[in-house]
């Protein structure tokens, strides 16, 4: 029995000098499985408990399960060791470049004038508009005279005029879309209808083709003042802040009372001046913005409503004055250029 | 319109400063475009100088010399004008002077001579005139006499937007009478007086042969005049209103125009044939020479005025040359009638000929100011001519009576949203000169409106004047009740947002570009449906190669690829949502998704990193299109007749057989046409078809409980042979347990046959109820690749 002990004992410092002596977790792992695996020299000792005499043999099971345990211990606490200082190596490697650039494709771009004109159609649509649509090839009936604008009236000069062969015209504004949706359903109704739009007409400051939405709202008890109420709430949204808001009378054919509506200038704050005269409003303070006014009854006699029972107003914005106040854009012909430094910046 | 204060305030009282006077007036509908003040540099520095001698430069033939009194003495003058000769008065600019472009004026040495000044010509001045030259003063001025106010540089002038309604505006007289009434200002005694007419004999007969043309014409007829220079006050007027000085004749009809807004025209009396003018249309084409010497063509429906041998003016539009004034002119026929503004305005667009008179006939002119006009200019002629009145023709037709309109209070209250009175209402329609009747208990009263204001003829009208003059920032802005609906919105609307964002995420920038295209472009790119339709043409298109609708969004996209690829671009991705335009009646508009891709890139699938290829553009239009298709998947067919494609590379693409677009390479046709690279990939695809299916509202489906088996297999197979023609084989199997088949790699070139290509598929295998064995998948994938083998052209590839 005694030599059976000593043998445990010696077992037991081998392998603890192997443990101690392992300097990664596979050569630790040898020496486990060469002292406490299954068929690891501690376990043959205990497979060796037959040649022991039958009174010694639970002490010296005891003895073995005992070193088992310290070597266990032992181990795992190599491994720590060992795993700590692997985790020392690793995280005192060189410092990683942060600045350099991040991977993958990169995004493309939604036009301004796309995002713009949802921008528009959002805040309208939570006022109770729907977006309607129509042809950008309009019938004459529709673009002039149906909104009491009539052939050789100087009205027409307002809106110079693309021609299609065949007697068509590519539309001037989106108010046809108005008379389109007013033959189609009766009051109540609240539209705004949006799209290009054409006039022979091209220098920095128009383009041939521009983006136009138009809103209509037709009921019993429409006014004047909820025009405003609702332009003014628009507006306010669109360039998010409280600038101020004013009408001025105007003239359109479709509409009576008609209104200009101007905003305090984006970039001088409405006071005329930003390194001298403001080149935006050109020093008024106001910058005018778009049009509207209530629905000319004549409109209504074209498409059949009660302009006795039933008002409503109309108002018309361009979607590139917009996106060129908001913008700082200063030249209108960027918007079509497609020219992709110009793109990517939106 | 230019109104120049100073004369303005010939007919108003008290009138206040430009400042407030434009915001008043902007506030009331009447929009101030700009603010002309005098040029303080000017103020000073500006005299009357006197050429006391005059040679050429010593050193430069296009100079003169010249020695001008100012006054003090006589300096030296380099000058590049031709039109002045010793003795003129002439307008000198002293060192000092800041001319109204904001050039500084210097003594300097001009060609080696020194130059103590500058003679100055109208436009240098910012007066207005386009002759050739230095400006000539009447030789009878004090040399060193102040030049500003003398040549009426002092004036301040607004430039007025007047709306196309307001035609009684289009005069300074009318703008007086708007402005006190808007401004509350008063006029001056002496507005509303009726002119005394010259008494004279009928020396001409008007014959209106066309009543609704002409409904009304007079005339006088003035002897012994002399045709000359006009004196300055009315040269001054002119310029400041923006219309040229000519002689004193043509001068006092444009100043009578721009003060009353009655356009005269004065006939030489002595070329006019007959004693009898009539007035007419035309009944059949005719030439006309007008007073410029200009050729048009005349239709039936022109208006004409006509003397003995024929036309001699085209009615409110311009006179013509054979009765033209001119030097030798000694008497004149001073016309002033009224015309039908629309056929004025048909015969001015038509001829592209507008002019004063024109202008103002389109917009309105009041019949019933005739007399004053004639009788004003009768006045200036007579004192500025030496003539005087020798004869006078009539033709007025009784004026239509002027509408009466019921006004009711609560209507005014209701269209506006605010609350005002009756009386106010009426205050304010008998301010603008209205004759309103009392109000009645109902509080509505009658309106009768002055012949000058032919723009209000309905209860509506008068409503918007109503709130015109009491000012729009009166009325409390406040919002409508709505009915807080399922918000409808257009279905399109949706869709074209989601498009653009996965383009966008695929790396693609949207591109907007005009509907406007070439013919060429057009036959390159003929759209995704009728190759065949008729372009759209536009009958007056701003450019020769922007005379067509396009039939493809490719064309807009091509344009913008070769601009990019001008300013040096060396990666182009762009796509457009928008219409393209079919001929027809009516024509057809067809809403559609197109897209380019150009430049290199990195690998993503089959084929090698570099050029944009066929497979960037499926990834790029799967991506964006099969959220769309709910349980429906793309169709893709080879696509080998469309000529802007590639036949070897594109695609017709489908879904449930029906036509979506196309996507492929260019054709190298389009490329060589066009003058840019090759590895061009593009698509073109209808979205009006994505409207019909509705976007997958995805239910879950359970996640496997087993593990898969991934077994490969690389086959050869003809150069020819589509992937997919291998993956229908296999799918045709209906191997329950075969989960999934992809191609994940090509591969031709060293080490496969001629004519042969490698495809490399990869099969999983998968049970829903147990692992399977890696015998039982062996023994599955030899059984596929079996049939594959015994089913197609196709061998193993080592």
């Amino acid at each position: 029995m005694e030599s059976a002990l000593q043998q445990l004992e010696d077992i037991e410092q081998e392998a603890l000098k192997g443990i101690a002596d392992a300097e990664d977790a596979e050569s630790l792992d040898r020496v486990r499985v060469e002292f406490l695996g299954k068929k690891g020299r501690l376990t043959r000792v205990l497979r060796g408990l037959a040649a022991v005499p039958a009174q010694d043999r639970p002490q010296i099971g005891q003895r073995v399960n005992e070193a088992k345990e310290r070597l266990a211990r032992a181990v795992d606490a190599r491994k720590s060791a060992i795993r700590e200082r692997e985790r020392e190596a690793r995280l005192s490697g060189p410092q990683l470049d942060i600045s350099l650039p991040g991977f993958g494709q990169p995004c493309g771009a939604i036009h301004v004038l796309s995002r713009t004109m949802a921008e528009i159609c959002d805040i309208l649509g939570g006022f109770g508009f729907c977006i309607a649509e129509g042809p950008d090839i309009e019938d004459e009936y529709h673009n002039f005279e149906a909104l009491n604008i009539p052939e050789d009236h100087p009205a027409r000069d307002m809106q110079d005029t693309f021609f299609v062969h065949g007697g068509r015209v590519l539309r001037t504004h989106t108010s046809p879309v108005q008379i389109r949706v007013m033959e189609s359903l009766q009051p109540p109704l609240q539209i705004i209808a949006r799209g290009s739009v054409y006039r022979h007409d091209d220098d920095v400051t128009h383009s041939p083709m521009f983006h136009q939405v138009e809103g209509l709202m037709v009921d019993e008890g429409v006014t004047f003042s909820h025009l405003k109420g609702v332009l003014t709430a628009f507006l306010q949204r669109i360039f998010e802040r409280e600038l101020p808001v004013r009408f001025r009378p105007s003239y359109f054919p479709f509409t009576e009372p008609s209104a200009e509506v101007d905003i305090g200038c984006v970039m001088c704050d409405g006071s005329g001046k930003a390194d001298g005269v403001c080149r935006i409003c050109k020093g008024s303070g106001w910058l005018e913005i778009l049009g509207c006014g209530m629905v000319d009854p004549a409109v209504f006699a074209h498409v059949g409503y009660d302009s006795e029972k039933y008002t409503g107003f109309a108002f018309g914005l361009g979607v590139e004055r917009i996106a060129m106040l908001k913008h700082r854009i200063g030249d209108i012909r960027l918007f079509y250029g497609s020219d992709l430094r110009f793109l990517k910046q939106f | 319109m230019l109104l120049p204060l100073s004369w303005l305030s010939d007919f108003l009282e008290d009138l206040p400063g430009a400042e407030v006077l434009s915001e008043r007036l902007t506030m009331a509908g009447l929009e101030i475009e700009a603010i002309s003040r005098p040029s303080e540099g000017l103020a000073k520095n500006l005299v009357v100088g006197r050429i006391a001698g005059l040679e050429k430069h010593p050193n430069a033939d296009r100079l003169s010399l010249c020695r001008v009194d100012d006054g003090e003495g006589v300096r030296p003058v380099v000058c590049g004008a031709r039109n002045m000769k010793a003795g003129d008065c002439v307008v000198l600019a002293k060192p000092g002077a800041v001319l109204p472009g904001g050039v500084k004026i210097k003594a300097a040495k001009l060609r080696g001579v020194r130059s103590e000044g500058m003679l100055c010509s109208a436009g240098e001045l910012g007066l207005a005139g386009d002759e050739e030259g230095i400006l000539v003063l009447p030789d009878d001025l004090e040399p060193g006499s102040p030049a500003f106010e003398l040549l009426g540089l002092n004036e301040t002038v607004l430039e007025l937007s007047i709306t196309p309604n307001r035609g009684d505006c289009l005069s300074i007289r009318g703008l007086a009478r708007e402005i006190a009434a808007v401004c509350g200002l008063r006029l001056k005694p002496g507005f509303d007086c009726e002119p005394s007419f010259p008494p004279a004999e009928a020396s001409f007969s008007v014959k209106i042969e066309d009543a609704a043309a002409c409904p009304g014409y007079r005339g006088l007829e003035l002897h012994g005049v002399e045709v000359k220079q006009s004196p300055l006050w009315l040269r001054n007027r002119l310029s400041a209103a923006g219309m040229r000085p000519i002689n004193n004749v043509v001068d006092v009809t444009n100043y009578v125009l721009l003060e009353l807004g009655q356009p005269l025209h004065a006939f030489d009396a002595g070329l006019l044939s007959g004693r009898e003018i009539s007035v007419r249309t035309a009944a059949e084409t005719q030439a006309f020479v007008s007073l410029d010497e200009s050729e048009f063509e005349l239709l039936p429906g022109d208006i004409v005025i006509c003397d003995a041998e024929g036309v001699v003016a085209l009615g409110g539009v311009m006179g013509g040359a054979r009765s033209a004034m001119n030097a030798d002119t000694t008497s004149v026929f001073l016309e002033a009638a009224v015309f039908a503004p629309r056929a004025i305005r048909r015969t001015s667009r038509r001829l592209g000929l507008v002019t004063e008179s024109s202008y103002r006939f389109e917009r309105g002119v009041d019949g019933g100011g005739l007399d004053r006009a004639l009788s004003r200019a009768a006045e200036l002629i007579c004192d500025l001519a030496g003539a005087e009145v020798k004869g006078a023709a009539s033709g007025i037709l009784p004026a239509e009576a002027a509408p009466s309109i019921r006004v009711r209070c609560g209507r005014v209250n209701a269209v506006l949203g605010i609350d005002i009175s009756a009386g106010e209402s009426r205050d304010i329609l008998e301010r603008l000169g209205l004759t309103v009747g009392a109000v009645c208990e109902d509080g509505n009263f009658t309106a009768v409106v002055p012949p000058h204001r032919h723009d209000l003829q309905r209860e509506i009208d008068l409503i918007e004047e109503i709130a015109r003059v009491k000012g729009y920032d009166r009325v409390p802005p406040s919002m409508p009740a709505v009915v807080m609906r399922q918000n409808s919105q257009l279905p399109g609307e949706g869709l074209g947002r989601r498009l653009r964002e996965r383009l966008r995420n695929s790396g693609l920038h949207e591109s907007i570009g005009f509907s406007f295209c070439s013919a060429g472009m057009n036959r390159l790119f003929p759209g995704l449906h009728r190759s065949d339709c008729d372009a759209v043409q536009l009958e007056n298109p701003l450019r020769s190669d922007e005379s067509y609708l396009r039939k493809s969004l490719l064309s807009s996209l091509f344009e913008a690829f070769r601009r990019n690829l001008h300013n040096g671009a060396t990666n182009v991705d762009l796509f457009s949502l928008g219409r393209s335009f079919c001929g027809g009646d009516p024509p057809g508009e067809i809403d559609a998704l197109a897209g380019l891709l150009w430049g290199p890139r990195r690998a993503r699938g089959p084929g090698s990193a570099g050029a944009a290829t066929f497979w960037d553009g499926k990834g790029v239009l799967e991506r964006a299109l099969l959220p769309e298709l709910g349980a429906a998947q793309l169709e893709w067919t080879v696509c080998a007749e469309r000529p802007e494609y590639h036949p070897r590379a594109a695609a017709r693409l489908s879904v449930d057989g029906r036509h979506l677009g196309f996507l492929g390479a260019v054709h190298p046709l389009v490329s060589e046409h066009l003058e840019i690279p090759e590895e061009i990939v593009v698509f073109e695809v209808d979205t009006r078809v994505l409207l019909e299916y509705a976007p997958l509202e995805r239910a879950l489906e359970s996640i496997p409980r087993f593990p898969a088996s991934t077994r490969d297999v690389s086959l050869l197979v003809p150069s020819d042979m589509l992937a997919a023609e291998v993956i229908g084989q296999v799918e045709g199997l209906r191997e329950e347990l075969l989960e999934q088949v992809s191609v994940f790699d090509e591969y031709a070139g060293s080490g496969i046959p001629e004519g042969r290509k490698a495809l490399a598929f990869s099969m999983v295998y998968r049970s829903g109820e147990r692992t399977l064995t890696d015998d039982e998948v062996s023994e599955l994938h030899g059984r596929v690749v079996a049939h594959l083998l015994s089913s197609l052209p196709v061998a193993l590839r080592d």
